[in-house]
């Protein structure tokens, strides 16, 4: 409460203010690590999409099981002898792309069908919630396989796949989540103010769920990076010949013993991109526990 | 009278289904009206439905539980059975609530003036600025110091009276002409609490009004008439003074006993005995037979709720005070 002056200051900016760099508490580090390891990743994957390396596709058989740092390679080079450096970067827009459309996917129709549910009628939420436990309970990668059976490989059906497969878990934790929040005496004040469901929904509810929401994307998008490499790996998931890391993985299997570069390079990017988002889901998530102590 | 009533309660009934296939009434013939510049106070214990009677006037009434029967007049128009969006229409602009607590009634992430404008502009056809200058006013009218700078505030930044001001002014902002108070000041400390209840008995005196509590001091306090509810059912109604100098019914009277006065000599408080009624036991005997000093055979059948002619009711065989011949067999 610093208003003492007389005349009227200008209202501020009702909506919540954008605050670039967080405030000191808990979790901050983790979380600020994360964002800029996962920055790196992103600038890294517009980067080769805007100029597409020729190198990660053509390679000198000359050059070949390069050790990283060795003839001027920086990271080594493949069986092929194509720059592994240049063809994990140009793995990004397959394995982060992937991840990261299969991540919105599935979180914008988890979020959807879990609102859905806690704010229908009985009917409703009962048919929402079966179709949640009977997409749980199929099995993924059975439905991974028909799709590629079906639409061919390739970034979409795989993306769509992955996104299709994840939705209900967002939809459950999202239905549990707006239950709770439905239930705050603030949802009931707005009720009492004559403020339609829709609006309560998208003005009351939806923020509420906002930090939820941000942590469960983390979260969601590492596992679905992992599950892109593994079908890629199993050959079911990009187009063999396209640089995605999981693909990396499953050719480096042949020269584990001569080239173990050649596995190490694209397993350590998936392991660096899992934790960076890992780290950014605990760091809000920490962070939401301990603001959440201080106002109760 | 009863036609420019702001709000009428007739006879109105609200059952839940219960676990075994049958209802549970919680709410029982219970027939109320409001005029303008009057308050009514309704006095009952937890569990008693006073709460219950308020969400229905709002037409909220929680699912599953529905009413089944009798009807609510607000400005002659009947709200039962309204359609939804006429009813989101006339809930927090013509009926507005003040609600119990300004701890977690309002939203921590808005501000204090986007909750306000967002009620405004639902009922009024304003812009963003024009509702916060109404939104401004009707803080500045409920005591709120500063207020063109709280608008910006997020609830946490308030103290307790604060906010506790600020929801009263939510749910004055589009200057309803029937405000419900639900337990207003239970939450607050005792000082804040008078200043609250001044507040409250101007805005509530400038339009109509049902303060809800069952703090009998509070209701002694700003209200007119009282109407004390028990189990569902209304068992005395009268004129605040009149009602509580001489209560007729064994419960208000009960109710009088248990509470401290500093300007008599009382030995020590007489506790009501018993507990209060499950809203499922049954409604065909008096439901404070169980604890009545005065029970007698009569009361194994219900009384109604039965006018004098001098404006009080009283639902009782025996009430207290009534001379013998006037009393009903």
């Amino acid at each position: 409460m610093t208003a003492q002056t007389e005349s009227p200051a200008p209202v501020r900016s009702l909506l919540p203010r954008l605050r670039i760099w967080p405030r000191a508490g808990r979790g901050n580090g983790m979380t600020i690590v994360g964002t800029v390891i996962v920055l790196c990743f992103a600038i890294a994957t517009i980067g080769v999409l805007i100029w597409p390396p020729a190198e990660a596709y053509t390679g000198n058989l000359m050059e070949r099981w390069k050790a990283p740092l060795e003839d001027g390679s920086v990271l080594g080079t493949d069986q092929l002898g194509r720059s592994l450096l240049w063809r994990v970067a140009a793995g990004m827009p397959w394995s982060l792309g992937i991840a990261f459309t299969a991540a919105v996917i599935a979180m914008t129709l988890g979020t959807a069908a879990g609102l859905l549910a806690a704010w229908s009628p009985g009917p409703i939420r009962r048919i929402v919630q079966h179709l949640v436990d009977t997409v749980i309970a199929f099995p993924s990668l059975v439905l991974a396989v028909t799709v590629i059976a079906l639409l061919g490989r390739g970034f979409w059906p795989l993306a769509a796949t992955l996104g299709l497969a994840t939705w209900p878990i967002a939809a459950r934790v999202v239905y549990a989540e707006a239950m709770s929040i439905s239930k705050r005496d603030y949802v009931m004040a707005a009720r009492l103010a004559g403020v339609g469901s829709t609006t309560i929904l998208i003005t009351h509810v939806l923020p509420a769920l906002r930090p939820t929401l941000l942590v469960m994307f983390a979260f969601t998008f590492a596992d679905m990076l992992i599950a892109e490499s593994a079908l890629s790996f199993l050959g079911i998931g990009v187009p063999l010949t396209a640089p995605s890391w999981g693909n990396m993985l499953s050719e480096s299997r042949e020269y584990l013993v001569e080239a173990p570069q050649q596995m190490l390079v694209p397993a350590t990017a998936i392991v660096l991109a899992v934790v960076a988002f890992n780290l950014i889901g605990d760091g809000v998530a920490a962070k939401g526990r301990s603001r959440s102590r201080a106002v109760e | 009278m009863a036609d420019t009533a702001l709000l009428q309660i007739e006879d109105l009934k609200i059952t839940f289904p219960a676990r075994d296939g049958g209802a549970v009434t919680i709410v029982d013939g219970v027939s109320l009206s409001v005029n303008h510049g009057e308050i009514v106070g309704l006095v009952g214990e937890s569990g008693s439905g006073k709460s219950m009677l308020a969400l229905a006037s709002m037409g909220l009434v929680p699912r599953p539980g529905r009413i089944t029967a009798g009807g609510i007049k607000l400005l002659g128009e009947e709200t039962v059975g309204l359609s939804d969006r006429r009813m989101r229409d006339l809930r927090g602009g013509t009926i507005g609530m003040v609600f119990q607590d300004p701890m977690t009634g309002l939203n921590p992430v808005r501000t204090i003036g986007s909750l306000l404008s967002e009620s405004v502009r639902r009922h009024q056809r304003v812009g963003r600025d024009r509702a916060l200058e109404i939104a401004e006013a009707a803080l500045t009218s409920v005591g709120i110091p500063a207020a063109h700078e709280r608008l910006s505030v997020y609830p946490h930044q308030l103290s307790g009276g604060l906010r506790q001001r600020a929801m009263i002014a939510l749910a004055l902002v589009n200057d309803p002409a029937v405000i419900i108070a639900d337990e207003p000041t239970t939450a607050l400390d005792t000082t804040i609490q008078a200043q609250i209840l001044d507040l409250l008995r101007a805005k509530l005196v400038a339009a109509g009004g049902i303060l809800i509590t069952h703090d009998l001091g509070v209701a002694a306090e700003i209200c007119d008439r009282l109407a004390v509810i028990y189990h569902g059912r209304l068992v005395e109604t009268g004129p605040t003074a009149d009602l509580l100098a001489a209560p007729r019914h064994p419960y208000t009277e009960g109710l009088l006993r248990a509470i401290p006065r500093f300007d008599r000599s009382r030995p020590r408080l007489v506790p009501i005995p018993g507990q209060p009624p499950a809203p499922s036991m049954d409604r065909g005997a008096c439901s404070f037979r169980p604890r009545c000093d005065y029970a007698m055979d009569a009361c194994a059948k219900a009384p109604a709720l039965t006018p004098d002619g001098a404006g009080r009711s009283v639902a009782c065989w025996a009430p207290i005070g009534v001379p013998v011949l006037e009393r009903r067999a």
